[in-house]
């Protein structure tokens, strides 16, 4: 947003946040002064609060360690990065995404290390889905002993679970340990109807959905939550126009 | 004979924030304006309806940490003072103002604070909730509990106890708060993952609420849309959310908040005023903050704000109301024909929408009440009533979903939050261990230590900092609110595995993050 556009709140928060002197006692043409004046001295390689978005990588993304923003962190609490544990764990973020992060611990590592005579461990993460009778494996990748990754498979309704193995010098793979079934959100109109609903209402469940807003709700993308639509309201007041694509933009924080 | 019904929720949440260790803390702040524009508004409404004789009926959450903030001593204290400061600097600006055209404004403002502590010390007698307990035992509304700190269930689902936990212990301190149990839940976030309801079901919830698409989407169909509840299998109900009266207040181009006449939410004398003035009623370090006296309203898209003229707002609320009526009627009698039962619109709605963000919302919804009264085809119910008027429901599976933008588990799980995840899941696998070690344990101190460790798994658990995350608003306070709560487990852990502990630190954070001062580690055995 164009500082001209800006009431004093919002040139008064800008002004807070890059540290400007003496802001509070300043009227709005003196902020204005000061925060122009701040931007044309100072280019910020990065704004203090990085939005999602700018941070956002296309998934799957390259596999990271997991801590927050830099500029976002103090240090008065420390905490570990990881815990030396063996873990798996495979997160719906919704019907065409997953989110799965992992660790094998340090005496895990040794122990396969002799066992299958390996000297440069290789861990491969791998996506299943399915149930007993029929497991299909959707994805296979090479990762390190601990990090995430971002999944776009899209399986709704599907029984998913993430499972991380090692190879061996020969290429064998061994399953070290796997995450938890999940079942993934749909994101359609269910196929199934039963028997009670033709007794019911038979030919007019179309017409219960259409005032369901099923054709509505899907045009607008889903409505957003709430609460950011509080977030939503403050832009409405401080007049900056916004449409609901740009909203969906601004704050889909991927 | 009415052809349906309106069923109002409101969900009233704020995060449990507590700094003892502050005299003024800028994001106590959120709970302050919550009660003075949202909550005790709301009820000084609830009281008029029932003075004045107008049919009233809808479920209101009243979330743990929020019950717990307003049972808290210190918490409570500190807003009796910011009321008096409030109503000090209401005098200051009749003084300022008078002779002006705005004069009025601050006398408004003068007489709304002096409403305000009127009631909190006379029908309320200092306590919220027992407003509240009030219109639950009137018959009037239905108050639900919700996680017990927030927790966005489906992302805490590694661990089942880290579930169990969050609705054990909301059932439990509601409770105690309120009297009774809890029929209905408001999940947080409206979150749901396949398999909640079991859990639901077993701390005896009759019923949840979900967004449109999670009873759309729903196995099999459900054949009365959004306009019936489904059961799941565990026999509890879900609700889903109506869209048509939810667009109408929350969007931006019809939304009724936008209207120009409303109060502007932003231009605020916090911001306006000479500092000398303003400085004893901002924060003690200079920086500006609102406080709550806003003379202008929208007045357009531009910067240019006139005056605020309540009066016409408050017009402008009633004619708001009957549309807003109308407009459910006409729905009603369009599903009415299609179905062989009442319909019921369900309209959620964070209950700080109405008052805080929206100042003329509280109004709004009295009047909303006001016309229905009068109306012969649709009335207002409770979750409780219509499933005792409706037993018999559909069984589905409903969708996993959520209320967040684009509906699903995204805004609480992205690249700039995910980090959480790994914390929040060796926390609670790692609290169930200690707790079935220790569950017998006769030491005091090792018995405080998990107790603590409880409550800071809990805390850091609140979807709240998440979603700050996401939105990029108080995003430092959030990064540290979730390290210093993961910080203070991990060194509590420590302490009770080396049978070594630091009793001043653990005193300290006990009295700082004192949520729940009941709490028994052994919820997690």
């Amino acid at each position: 947003m164009k500082l001209e556009k800006m009431n004093k709140k919002e040139l008064y928060e800008l002004a807070k946040k890059y540290a400007i002197k003496n802001r509070s006692k300043m009227g709005k043409p003196e902020l204005l002064k000061a925060l122009t004046k701040y931007e044309k001295t100072v280019t910020p390689k990065t704004t203090p609060q990085a939005s999602p978005e700018a941070t956002r990588v296309t998934s799957p993304m390259p596999e990271s360690a997991p801590p927050a923003p830099e500029q976002a962190i103090k240090r008065d609490y420390p905490i570990p990065e990881r815990y030396n544990i063996d873990t798996v764990v495979l997160l719906p973020v919704n019907p065409k995404k997953e989110y799965v992060y992992w660790e094998v611990s340090d005496k895990t590592i040794t122990d396969y290390c002799a066992k299958l005579n390996i000297a440069q461990p290789v861990f491969i993460l791998k996506v299943f889905q399915g149930d007993e009778d029929s497991i299909e494996e959707l994805a296979s990748v090479k990762v390190s002993k601990y990090g995430n990754w971002y999944f776009d498979l899209y399986c709704p309704e599907m029984n998913l679970w993430a499972e991380l193995g090692i190879l061996d010098s020969m290429g064998n793979y061994y399953p070290l340990m796997a995450s938890k079934k999940i079942m993934m959100p749909s994101d359609t109109v269910s196929k199934e109807i039963d028997k009670e609903t033709w007794m019911t209402v038979g030919e007019n469940i179309e017409q219960i959905f259409d005032l369901s807003g099923l054709n509505d709700v899907r045009r607008e993308e889903l409505l957003s939550s709430a609460r950011l639509h509080s977030e939503l309201f403050k832009k409405l007041h401080s007049g900056e126009g916004l449409s609901s694509t740009t909203l969906h933009n601004k704050q889909g924080g991927e | 004979m009415s052809n349906g019904y309106w069923m109002l929720v409101l969900h009233s949440h704020l995060p449990f924030v507590k700094h003892p260790e502050y005299s003024y803390f800028l994001e106590e702040h959120w709970f302050y304006e919550a009660i003075s524009e949202t909550y005790i508004p709301m009820l000084q409404y609830m009281k008029r309806m029932e003075d004045e004789g107008i049919n009233f009926r809808f479920a209101v959450s009243v979330t743990p940490p929020l019950a717990e903030m307003m049972s808290d001593g210190m918490l409570m204290g500190r807003y009796e003072k910011h009321l008096e400061k409030m109503l000090e600097l209401a005098e200051k600006e009749i003084k300022r103002t008078k002779d002006t055209c705005f004069e009025h404004l601050a006398l408004m403002y003068k007489e709304r604070f002096e409403g305000l502590k009127e009631f909190y010390y006379g029908f309320l007698n200092k306590s919220l909730i027992s407003g509240y307990k009030h219109f639950l035992e009137c018959g009037n509304i239905d108050v639900i509990t919700c996680g017990f700190t927030h927790g966005f269930l489906p992302l805490l689902n590694k661990t089942e106890n880290a579930v169990r936990a969050q609705i054990e212990l909301a059932v439990t301190s509601h409770e105690q708060k309120f009297g009774q149990a809890p029929k209905g839940i408001w999940l947080p976030e409206c979150a749901y993952f396949d398999g909640l309801d079991d859990i639901l079901a077993e701390y005896g919830i009759k019923y949840f609420f979900v967004d449109t698409h999670g009873v759309l989407y729903a196995k099999p169909r459900p054949k009365y849309g959004v306009y019936a509840p489904v059961f799941t299998e565990s026999g509890v109900a879900a609700f889903g959310r109506d869209y048509y009266s939810s667009k109408q207040v929350w969007s931006s181009k019809e939304g009724y908040p936008g209207d120009v006449s409303y109060r502007d939410f932003y231009r605020d004398i916090g911001y306006d005023l000479e500092h000398d003035y303003i400085k004893p009623y901002i924060s003690p370090d200079g920086e500006r903050v609102f406080t709550g006296f806003k003379y202008h309203k929208i007045t357009g898209e531009s910067e240019y704000k006139e005056f605020y003229d309540h009066r016409v707002a408050s017009k402008k609320t009633e004619g708001h109301a009957k549309h807003f009526v109308a407009e459910r009627e006409k729905q009603l009698a369009e599903i009415a024909e299609l179905i062989d039962r009442k319909p019921v619109v369900v309209s959620p709605y964070d209950a700080e929408l109405y008052g805080h963000w929206w100042f003329e919302g509280p109004e709004f919804l009295y009047n909303v009440f006001k016309e229905m009264d009068k109306s012969e085809t649709i009335k207002p119910i409770t979750p409780s009533e219509y499933l005792e008027e409706y037993q018999t429901n559909q069984m589905v599976k409903v969708n996993p979903s959520s209320w967040g933008d684009k509906g699903y588990y995204d805004v609480w799980l992205n690249t700039g939050n995910d980090w959480i995840y790994r914390h929040l899941h060796y926390m609670s696998e790692k609290i169930v261990d200690m707790a079935k070690f220790h569950q017998g344990t006769t030491d005091d101190l090792t018995r405080r230590c998990l107790n603590q460790m409880s409550r800071e798994l809990f805390l850091a658990q609140s979807s709240d900092w998440a979603f700050l995350v996401t939105t990029g608003t108080a995003i430092d306070y959030a990064v540290q609110r979730t390290k210093e709560h993961i910080h203070n487990f991990l060194r509590l852990r420590d302490m009770v595995e080396n049978e070594d502990t630091d009793t001043s630190f653990l005193e300290r954070i006990e009295e700082k993050n004192s949520i729940f001062p009941a709490m028994d580690f052994r919820v997690y055995c």
